[in-house]
């Protein structure tokens, strides 16, 4: 994802601030969206001023002083990079060979290799690594054969395959904004005095409230005394010279009057950013394994050769380290031990040279696992970042870096980055195995084909879970303290679904080991004590033993389990029996139920689940 | 988004009995009938115009005058029956992408926003579903991916896993009016539309509820009256000075509490009902508009409709007591609790609503609109008179 803005005045200082402050503000509210590298392109008295860099918003505008830039008309961009990363010659706008169009995009593109080529054979030359400036030098291109400056967009518009929302200032045709939309979201906002364009309501909601929705295919501008919207038809993707068809929308009805705040806007058909989060996972998990599968040749060739891995995380992090170690031991014979990050200091004498180090962080700024990085590089261990932020601290620090696509996640409970985390570490477990050759054929291609099954059975588990957990909530909302016990996976399965409840509902949640519950734990357990059970398939009869130790205390039993297994689990006194699922993968698929359990118990007990006291999302303090 | 089009047609077997025939939408919740709690609550939206469809024109136009100043209300005569047929009779308006609502759900407000919201993102109609553990009393919605509604039953005769309920609020389009203009059923109808375009589903995760049943409007009371976080007693009430009186509570004009009785709220007591001496009402309790509660009765998580009398001694639990009833003195409703419920884990899938009673299961009686239960009766759980 990315941010666009798109700002045109009636006349300069209508907004009674420079045009860059309020380009500024609109892009700080499209910074969930990203917030890699920040530009902007505006049409001043002296012509088209891009300034863009790499960094978060409020660093790059204090260094590039958007405050200082002023003028009638300008566009801006916050960047997640995709293709290329973050510097900042990627960061948008980006222009054409003459300097004179300015683009800016959210999406992708996906022929740009191919106009790219067709480009470059006919003389244009690219800055940068982008998808984005095909687009800027295509319209230039159309521009030479003799198409005016909008006819040139919407030709260029017109041969675009892929996702696009994007925009464009052209100094040939200076006043006006063009804009184009496919798939990506672009909304245009009208007032008497300016008129807006963006990726959502809430970037301008503070200056306009009448919207207009940009639809699929459709193409115009925004211009002082009118805003043109067109719809493409028979698009052919043919490079002729033939101008773009296109008719003309009446869009008068479309027109609407938004009366609320922008924080509800972003949240699109949900409630809460969290639950948002749960339902985006099977599109998460998706795009990571996708992105993946072709990035980790060198990782697994690091990964073969090592002695020992070790991997470090904190929190919901740790889980999915946990889980990754597991898996490197279970399927590549690897010895692998997961280590809480700020613990990692009293480990750090044993490690040496033949270690990797893999390290997990969502923010990849989280500082106790940077210092743990710092830590094993000192003594000649390689290391591996994990992260969903590309080029983050982490990823920068280490020798190597993998990402997570898992989109900005905003709920600072971890959702959507836990699961991606959990299936790149599943997949990297997999490739390993089958690169060292240590589990039968038959067992891979099990494997391989339930990973590409993982989203739609993800998507599956959270519709069939989301009813059971709302009425579950109504029970557990009721108490104090809660077990979550596991064996094998479905211990760390176990402690995230604890850290979950005890994070946003409040109520204290401890995981234990299964087997481990008899040495201690079970003094607590009386009548009516709620414990549940993740059982993920293979380790189901050595687990009941444990089950019946309970109910034989009075517990409130709850499992989370595989369909199948009647004569098991008809002792529970709730059961969300799940699709089966591969017991390596399952980790992937079965938090789904603690994860909307803790959701739904926190909207029980009248809690904001974004919001929970005393957390931070990105933890930068040791 | 401006205009908001609701439902009110249909009679709703599941209430006929509370409701003495009358449109479910003119059942009290908390002071006010549900109908009017939608139209406020899409005043808080920002809606203008309110379009109402109904098969008994006459009956809301107390609830046009009410609100005739601050919104733009009208009344259009349903023709023929069910929801396909109430849609086709607004079809106009339905197709230009207004608000469509159920009136029989309530709902926070903020689901509406959300709804509009949605659509306003996605730009594609988007139908509000709820996770509900037994659908059948609902609609069943079928998500597939970025919850993009795959399947629509409207009345689901079987349990359908990974279904949601539909939450009873929409905003269609032209489209969608012709797919139902097509088709003789609503689920035929989406289904249809649904394999060409794009209808998408917003999560609600908040308190929702579909009256269907009596214990319906207990479900309602219960959320309506936690939310309630003041003691509001109007000036024209007259509360003796020896009456208990423990908040939140509303107590509405020209209410007469008289000695040695003992509130204890949340409750509601509506506009000129009366509760005589040393009775006890207690928490989630709305007595309405003109209801009667004679000595030494008792009341508690019941709704008393308008003008409804409760006679001497009475012990009121978990009930629901029709409009113009006529309970005599010494009538106790017995709620014992359902073990052979708890047993088959239905604890979630009715009354699991407060904290103390979560595990109790219980419900008292359903007392006919206009009935009168003969003095000195012991209503077993679950009678309905």
């Amino acid at each position: 994802m990315c941010g666009i803005i798109g700002i045109l005045l009636q006349k300069k200082g209508l907004l009674s601030k420079p045009l860059g402050t309020a380009i500024k503000e609109c892009l700080k509210n499209l910074e969930y969206r990203g917030y890699d590298s920040v530009g902007f392109a505006i049409l001043s008295d002296n012509g088209l001023i891009i300034r863009k860099s790499k960094g978060k918003i409020d660093d790059v505008v204090s260094k590039l002083s958007f405050d200082e830039f002023d003028g009638v008309c300008g566009i801006g961009h916050t960047r997640w990079a995709t293709h290329g990363r973050p510097s900042d010659t990627n960061a948008h706008p980006h222009t054409d060979c003459t300097g004179k169009v300015a683009v800016i995009h959210n999406g992708i593109i996906e022929n740009y290799l191919e106009i790219k080529d067709l480009l470059i054979r006919r003389g244009h030359v690219f800055k940068s690594e982008t998808d984005t400036e095909v687009i800027a030098h295509l319209i230039e291109e159309y521009k030479k054969l003799g198409f005016s400056p909008y006819d040139a967009f919407k030709k260029a518009a017109s041969l675009l395959k892929g996702s696009y929302a994007l925009s464009a200032l052209d100094l040939d045709d200076a006043g006006k904004i063009f804009f184009a939309r496919n798939t990506s979201p672009l909304i245009i906002g009208l007032t008497d005095k300016a008129k807006f364009l963006s990726s959502d309501i809430p970037a301008f909601l503070e200056y306009s409230r009448n919207i207009i929705v940009v639809q699929d295919d459709e193409v115009g501008y925004l211009s002082n005394d009118s805003v043109v919207i067109e719809k493409l038809v028979d698009k052919s993707y043919e490079f002729d010279k033939n101008p773009a068809t296109a008719e003309v929308v009446n869009y008068a009805s479309r027109i609407r009057y938004i009366d609320w705040s922008p924080e509800m806007a972003r949240k699109g058909g949900y409630p809460h950013y969290m639950l948002k989060e749960i339902h985006e996972q099977p599109q998460a998990v998706s795009n990571t394994l996708i992105s993946l599968m072709n990035e980790l040749g060198d990782v697994i060739k690091l990964l073969s050769k090592a002695e020992r891995v070790l991997i470090v995380g904190s929190g919901t992090s740790y889980h999915a380290s946990f889980i990754g170690s597991l898996l490197l031991n279970e399927l590549a014979n690897i010895k692998s031990h997961a280590i809480i990050s700020s613990e990692m200091r009293w480990f750090v004498n044993g490690v040496n040279s033949e270690d990797v180090v893999i390290a997990v962080s969502q923010s990849g700024e989280t500082i106790d696992t940077l210092l743990a990085v710092r830590e094993v590089k000192k003594r000649g261990a390689l290391t591996l970042a994990l992260t969903n932020i590309i080029d983050s601290a982490l990823a920068r620090e280490s020798h190597l870096a993998m990402y997570t696509r898992a989109g900005p996640e905003i709920g600072v409970a971890a959702t959507k980055t836990y699961t991606t985390q959990v299936v790149s570490l599943a997949l990297i477990a997999v490739k390993l195995a089958e690169y060292l050759r240590t589990v039968p054929e038959s067992k891979l291609s099990e494997l391989s084909t339930e990973l590409r099954e993982l989203p739609n059975t993800l998507s599956s588990v959270i519709s069939a879970s989301e009813p059971k957990a709302r009425a579950l909530s109504s029970i557990v909302g009721t108490k104090h303290s809660m077990y979550f016990l596991g064996r094998g996976l479905g211990l760390p399965t176990s402690m995230e679904g604890a850290l979950k409840l005890k994070e946003i509902s409040y109520i204290h949640a401890e995981s234990y080991p299964a087997g481990e519950s008899k040495h201690g734990p079970i003094a607590l357990v009386d009548d009516g004590f709620p414990v549940a059970f993740t059982i993920l398939g293979d380790e189901v009869d050595m687990i009941f033993s444990n089950v019946e130790e309970m109910r034989a205390r009075g517990a409130w039993t709850l499992a989370v389990m595989p369909k199948g297994f009647e004569r098991i689990s008809k002792h529970f006194n709730y059961v969300f029996e799940l699709n089966r699922v591969a017991y390596e993968l399952a980790p992937a698929v079965y938090i789904a139920p603690y994860q909307l359990l803790a959701y739904y118990t926190a909207i029980s007990r009248g809690f904001d689940p974004d919001k929970p006291r005393n957390l931070a999302k990105t933890v930068t303090v040791v | 988004m401006e205009r908001a089009i609701v439902l009110v047609g249909g009679v709703g077997s599941g209430v006929k009995a509370i409701s003495g025939g009358r449109p479910k939408a003119l059942l009290n919740v908390v002071g006010k009938s549900v109908i009017e709690r939608i139209i406020e609550n899409l005043l808080l939206c920002g809606l203008k115009e309110v379009v109402l469809v109904s098969d008994q024109p006459p009956l809301f136009e107390d609830v046009t005058l009410k609100y005739g100043d601050v919104v733009d209300v009208q009344i259009v005569k349903q023709v023929g029956s069910g929801i396909r047929d109430a849609i086709l009779s607004a079809r106009d308006m339905v197709g230009k992408a207004s608000l469509l609502i159920y009136g029989d759900t309530l709902v926070p407000y903020e689901a509406y926003r959300m709804v509009i919201n949605a659509y306003i993102t996605y730009g594609k109609p988007v139908i509000l579903v709820v996770p509900e553990e037994d659908v059948k009393l609902y609609g069943a919605v079928s998500l597939g991916d970025g919850n993009r509604v795959v399947d629509f039953i409207e009345k689901p005769s079987t349990d359908i896993v990974g279904a949601y309920a539909y939450g009873g609020i929409a905003v269609l389009d032209n489209e969608v009016v012709e797919a139902l203009e097509g088709f003789a059923n609503v689920d035929e109808a989406i289904k249809n539309y649904v394999s060409r375009k794009v209808l998408k589903a917003a999560i609600w995760s908040g308190w929702w509820v579909d009256i269907g049943f009596p214990w319906d409007l207990l479900k309602a009371n219960y959320y309506i009256l936690n939310e309630l976080d003041e003691v509001k007693i109007s000036s024209k009430a007259s509360i003796s000075p020896n009456a208990i009186v423990k908040g939140p509570l509303i107590i509405e004009e020209d209410v007469v509490v008289d000695h040695y009785t003992v509130l204890e709220g949340p409750l509601f007591i509506g506009r000129g009902a009366e509760v005589n001496a040393h009775s006890l009402i207690g928490k989630y309790s709305s007595l309405e508009e003109s209801t009667y509660v004679d000595t030494y009765s008792e009341i508690f998580w019941s709704s008393v409709q308008p003008k409804a009398v409760i006679g001497r001694s009475s012990y009121i639990y978990l009930s629901v007591v029709g409009s113009e009833a006529e309970v005599e003195g010494g009538v106790i409703t017995s709620a014992d609790i359902r073990k052979d419920l708890i047993r088959k884990s239905v604890s979630t899938k009715s009354l699991t609503l407060s904290k103390s009673l979560i595990n109790t299961l219980k419900f008292g009686s359903f007392i006919g609109s206009k009935s009168r239960v003969k003095a000195g009766t012991v209503m077993r759980t679950n009678t309905l008179s």
